[in-house]
């Protein structure tokens, strides 16, 4: 008798299926960042799905098969684990596929433009909510209690009737819904949605509160004093004096810009660059970021989480700006926390304790202000320079387990060597404990 | 009649194949990244091997089976 053929192979097959019919049914859905992500969940799977039958065949004491798995069946693991290495490195730096990823209007058939506008007006305090799928929205805020929408609607198709016949199956509509206006391009009414793309221009009251959906294009807010609520797929947003709050949450973006905004500022999702400055209220910026992230002119707490970095600060009255490999921070406010897996780490200007860790990377320090406040500052591998104040007042404690350390600050500082490592340490009046620490890599201490 | 040595032989592949894949999702979502964890990979061959060798009848010869 021939030995049962697994199940793997027809669950594979299933597998592949469905995620290429998601593909094709929701293009909204972020398939391409869920393989990336969960892939090894697939061996798991698969390993415990062998380990069952092994199982039912013992219960029927059946022979068992030697070694579990086939020689194909390796080949095709080994083949995941590279493709999947590959798309998790490929999305974590911001790099996406077509053929999993949104490919926006096909590339068949020709362009259709069609251009309409539709006004309500708004007397009083409203929120607008924006509903359009596809194309970009530029609100800006203006004295009349009107909204007024002017849309270009572009539409491929391969001839000029399916074209109509799209542009009316998607009017720009206006609505009362409870107390919000909504403005909605009924992109999703037309058969092949993905052909249809709107961008609108909006004014509307400089009192509103905006609240957008959308699963691809910008959003460029200007002059408005009440909230802004964004949540897309894939989108730019760019915000402009803002009154109110501003919350942002994106799939993968390619810049978030906000300046001047007086409330909150709330950043969630994936995505390249942020550019932050002059903010009243919190920033929170909760997500992966590969591009450059800037804050300048921060007037409240900032608490950045990402996948590799942990950052808290009291206040930014200068700039930060940070990428995958480096980090950069003048003048301060803190105590600062700054727990990172691996940059580079410079930090001038700093009030306050200071709260530094990183795996691997070189770590300078310039607190440049008296008094100095305690730091704890550790590299797993990297080199830690210390540049402190000539008035300076400090207890410090600095060792390094594998290499050496260099006093350029002179006495009272005191140097030893110990087994492979070295530390320095030394008392200069009454003052905070300054205690830093490498694992591999050599410590300098200077006056500045 | 199945002996224990065959059914250590059967779940190896298995067994293997999720501890990759457990190293990886660990290499995911926590702090330990696959660059630290993949000698588990070879601690987990090694402990099946031996338990293949325990398990098995007659005298016992050395080399990875």
């Amino acid at each position: 008798m021939r030995p049962r053929r697994s199940l793997t192979g027809p669950l594979i097959l299933i597998l592949i299926g469905a995620a290429f019919l998601t593909r094709n049914l929701w293009e909204e859905v972020p398939l391409f960042q869920w393989i990336a992500q969960y892939w090894p969940f697939i061996l798991i799977a698969w390993g415990v799905l062998r380990l069952l039958e092994v199982l039912v065949e013992l219960s029927r004491s059946k022979p068992l098969p030697s070694g579990g798995l086939s020689g194909g069946e390796v080949a095709l693991i080994i083949l995941l684990c590279i493709i999947g290495s590959g798309m998790y490195a490929a999305d974590r730096h911001g790099l996406h596929f077509p053929p999993f990823g949104n490919t926006g209007l096909e590339v068949f058939g020709e362009e259709y433009d069609y251009r309409t506008s539709a006004e309500k007006s708004a007397p009083g305090m409203v929120h607008v909510a924006f509903e359009n799928l596809r194309g970009n929205v530029r609100v800006n805020g203006s004295d009349d209690p009107v909204v007024k929408v002017e849309e270009h609607k572009m539409v491929r198709a391969f001839n000029k009737n399916d074209a109509d016949m799209a542009d009316q199956q998607s009017p720009l509509e206006i609505v009362m819904d409870g107390d919000r206006i909504v403005v909605r391009t009924n992109e999703d009414k037309v058969s092949h949605a993905r052909r249809i793309s709107c961008d609108l221009e909006v004014t509307l009251p400089r009192s509103s509160t905006i609240e957008g959906r959308g699963t691809n294009g910008d959003y460029d807010v200007t002059d408005i004093s009440g909230g802004v609520d964004i949540s897309s797929g894939n989108a730019g947003v760019r915000l402009t004096s803002i009154g109110g709050s501003a919350k942002v949450d994106l799939q993968r973006s390619d810049i978030v810009r906000a300046v001047d905004v007086k409330g909150d500022v709330d950043i969630e999702g994936r995505g390249n660059d942020i550019e932050l400055e002059n903010i009243a209220g919190q920033v929170t910026v909760n997500g992966s970021y590969s591009g450059t992230l800037q804050f300048k002119n921060l007037a409240k707490p900032l608490h950045l989480e990402s996948r590799n970095t942990d950052l808290k600060v009291e206040k930014v009255p200068g700039t930060i700006t940070m990428d995958l490999g480096e980090f950069t921070g003048t003048n301060l406010v803190g105590p600062v926390r700054l727990i990172t897996k691996s940059k580079d780490i410079h930090l001038e200007d700093f009030t306050q304790s200071l709260e530094l860790e990183t795996e691997r990377g070189d770590i300078e320090l310039k607190p440049g202000k008296v008094p100095v406040a305690k730091i704890d500052a550790r590299s797993r591998s990297g080199n830690i320079d210390l540049e402190l104040p000539e008035s300076a007042k400090f207890e410090l404690k600095a060792a390094t387990n594998r290499g050496e350390v260099q006093n350029e600050y002179g006495s009272p500082l005191e140097a030893e060597t110990e087994g492979e490592g070295a530390r320095l340490k030394g008392k200069v009046g009454e003052g905070p404990v300054l205690t830093i620490t490498t694992d591999r890599g050599a410590v300098t201490v200077k006056k500045s | 009649m199945t002996t224990g040595n065959e059914l250590v032989r059967a779940v190896r592949g298995p067994i293997i194949l999720i501890t990759i894949g457990t190293l990886f999702a660990l290499d995911h979502f926590t702090p330990w990244g696959f660059q630290e964890t993949w000698p588990v990979i070879l601690i987990v061959i090694g402990l099946l091997t031996l338990a293949g060798r325990a398990t098995r009848s007659g005298p016992t010869t050395g080399g990875v089976a």
